[in-house]
């Protein structure tokens, strides 16, 4: 891993070099290799080629010795390897398989001794190779010679053909290094320029620069690309940098806009909170009002729920609390109804003010213990729409049993103000009947005491003295008296009996009648009325004329004393 | 007292009234034919020429009669009614002198075809006026319908 990430790592230059090192390594590699086993292969053929001609050439010298049987020859024969160094063993079997003659190098220990094929051949071994070989007279086998070689030849060929291969590898990577590192140029050269540029534009993030392109190959192209992109990113920074100071416009006036949001934002937050202190207080003040009225109050909604009640609604209807917790309208009612003496009826209203949700209404409930309430109902608005419907209730049983006593009081009362009304006014026209028939009856004997006494005076009043006439006209003049308090007391009995008449009053006229009716005009012996225009007024005339007539003669009754009297009536 | 001839009948229960009347036509020379009745039921009988007045001649009818209200046994209004009813009588002028102002009365008398009625003053010297005044239209102003007899 670590190998791969440095090779990973290394420049191009780097990497080009080292693959063409590679290549060229394993091309010169498997061509060295191939060569150096060829060549072995070749010279493994030449040796045991050689080696069978000196066996067929021992061969040969040993037909005598095999023929005459002469171990001691064939030895002889063999032991010729000796100036051969690289032979190791030689063996000569006769035909019948036994050993005939073998040589043995100096340094050998073991014996050679294989078996005995019946062709020619050859085979090799790590460290050896032999040869066999059939000895053959007048076409006949006789025998088979065995050559074992060592393989010192080769390998000191392989040895040197390797290396001489080794030092041509070396030469060459080193040539082609030089030569890369020549050639590379033309690869990594525009690469690095782009690299280059790139690092540039990358560090100062200037978009105007160009690479150079050095080509029209596949680099190029890049390094054309490149550019491209260079100089779109740079219309595009520009276009970019533009919107950007368009953004930042946008972004000022949005950020302006947002804080004046922001402070409206604060400010209704703060009315929002003051609206929320008011509502709570408006609350809590609701609530307070709620709970202080001694009706009984409950709300429901548009779907008959209960959306709100007080106490006193609980208590008075008698209601256990979960009952209405339950908020569950029907079945609170189904309790009230249990308690009401009217519970068709009770229901029915119910029912029918939940078909008219605008509708108010007013009634009475008479429970079957015997209370009486007042039911009040009314649909309830927000704005202009009906969100659901208020009962209040309030105990008028007291009340209904006090105006019951007051109604039989009033009645009683008024019995008796009949009663005593018609007592008074039977008594009263007793007294007008009393007083009428008194003034009346004392009318008659007034009028013969005036008259006689006027007659005495004039059929004998040269018959009396200054002093009888004195006399007599003192009993006339009580009798006048006594005829104006009978005139009152008939008067008072007359306004008694008759009712008031309100009318308007021509003052003037009555006062004009009054003077004509009493006798009276403005120069009346020693009385002076003076008459000044009276507005009209409103009211009995009788009444009003009555008291004028008693001002009037009042008036002039009381001047009587004084010699000059102005009346001034106006 | 039967009569040939009566100028007034006077039906008058209180005798100083009556006196006063008199006295008052009398200063004028119109009671010279004059009759003086206490009560309801002798008016009547005057009139009708009945009971104790049965010698009378009904068509000697008074020119006017002075006829007050409140008489014992039997009323003004009574007297008024059962005058004014009969065909022979109901032409007779009948003045009818009271001290009752009441409407009932003044009423009841025109519905039952009073000629006159006329309240007694109660000043003397008022009372005599009016009595006079009364007695002078009747007597001397007035013309009754049965006037050939005279």
């Amino acid at each position: 891993m670590k190998v791969k990430h440095f090779i990973k790592n290394l420049s191009i230059k780097q990497k080009l070099i080292l693959i063409s090192l590679l290549a060229s390594g394993v091309a010169l590699f498997l061509t060295g290799v191939v060569s150096t086993v060829d060549e072995m292969i070749d010279f493994k053929h030449s040796l045991a080629n050689s080696l069978l001609a000196q066996a067929k050439i021992i061969g040969m010298n040993s037909t005598a010795a095999l023929s005459f049987n002469d171990q001691k020859a064939a030895e002889e024969i063999l032991s010729a390897f000796r100036s051969i160094p690289n032979i190791t063993n030689a063996v000569i079997y006769s035909e019948n398989g036994k050993v005939f003659a073998k040589y043995k190098r100096y340094d050998v220990k073991e014996d050679f001794l294989p078996l005995s094929p019946r062709k020619d051949g050859y085979s090799f071994g790590i460290d050896q190779f032999s040869v066999v070989h059939r000895i053959i007279l007048n076409n006949k086998p006789i025998g088979t010679l065995y050559i074992q070689s060592d393989l010192k030849e080769l390998y000191q060929h392989i040895k040197w053909h390797t290396g001489f291969a080794l030092v041509i590898i070396v030469v060459s990577l080193f040539l082609v290094f030089l030569l890369l590192s020549k050639l590379q140029q033309m690869i990594t050269k525009p690469i690095m320029d782009l690299v280059h540029v790139m690092n540039i534009v990358s560090k100062d993030r200037d978009y105007s620069l160009q690479a150079p392109i050095h080509s029209n190959d596949e680099m190029g192209s890049l390094t054309k690309g490149f550019n491209e992109m260079l100089s779109h990113i740079q219309d595009r920074d520009k276009e970019l940098s533009q919107y950007r100071e368009l953004l930042e416009e946008l972004v000022e006036e949005r950020t302006a806009e947002l804080r004046t949001l922001n402070e409206q934002f604060q400010q209704e937050i703060m009315e929002r909170k003051q609206v929320g202190e008011r509502l709570k207080k408006s609350f809590s003040l609701l609530s307070a009002t709620l709970e202080s009225t001694t009706d009984g109050i409950l709300v429901v909604d548009k779907e008959g729920k209960i959306a709100s009640f007080n106490q006193n609604f609980v208590k008075m209807l008698g209601i256990p609390e979960y009952f209405a917790e339950l908020r569950d309208d029907d079945q609170s009612l189904e309790f009230v109804l249990s308690q009401s003496k009217v519970p068709k009826s009770f229901l029915k209203k119910v029912r029918e003010l939940y078909d008219q949700p605008d509708a108010e209404s007013y009634d009475t409930i008479e429970f079957k213990d015997g209370r009486i309430f007042e039911r009040y109902s009314k649909p309830q608005y927000i704005g202009e729409i009906i969100v659901g419907r208020v009962w209040s209730f309030r105990d008028v049983t007291e009340r209904r049993h006090a105006e019951e006593e007051i109604r039989k009081l009033n009645e009683e009362l008024e019995q008796r103000v009949l009663q005593r009304t018609a007592q008074l006014e039977a008594a009263n026209k007793e007294l007008e009947a009393f007083s009428y028939s008194v003034s009346h009856d004392l009318r008659a004997p007034v009028r013969a005491i005036d008259g006689f006494s006027s007659i005495l005076l004039e059929d004998y009043g040269d018959k009396y003295d200054a002093e009888g006439k004195r006399l007599l006209n003192i009993i006339r003049g009580n009798t006048q008296k006594m005829s104006e308090l009978i005139d009152d007391l008939l008067a008072l009995s007359r306004l008694g009996r008759k009712e008031i008449e309100v009318s308007d009053i021509d003052m003037d006229k009555l006062l004009k009648g009054l003077f004509d009716g009493l006798g009276l005009d403005t120069n009346n012996g020693k009385v002076h009325f003076t008459i000044k225009p009276l507005p009209s007024a409103h009211g009995d005339i009788g009444m009003i004329r009555q008291v004028f007539a008693n001002l009037l003669l009042n008036a002039i009754k009381f001047s009587k004393l004084k010699d000059e009297a102005v009346v001034d009536v106006g | 007292m039967g009569t040939n001839e009566v100028e007034i009948l006077l039906v008058e229960d209180n005798p100083n009234d009556a006196e006063l009347a008199i006295r008052a036509l009398k200063s004028h020379n119109l009671a010279n034919k004059l009759v003086w009745l206490k009560d309801g039921v002798e008016a009547l009988d005057f009139i009708f020429a009945q009971g104790q007045y049965a010698d009378r001649s009904i068509e000697d009818v008074p020119k006017v009669v002075l006829l007050d209200l409140k008489l014992p046994r039997v009323n003004g209004l009574e007297v008024l009614e059962k005058v004014k009813a009969d065909k022979r009588t109901r032409t007779i002028p009948i003045v009818v002198l009271t001290s009752s102002s009441e409407e009932r009365d003044i009423v009841t008398s025109y519905n039952l075809g009073v000629n006159s009625y006329i309240l007694k003053p109660v000043a003397f010297d008022k009372f005599i006026d009016a009595v006079q005044e009364v007695g002078l239209y009747w007597l001397l102003l007035n013309k009754p319908p049965h006037e050939n007899r005279q």
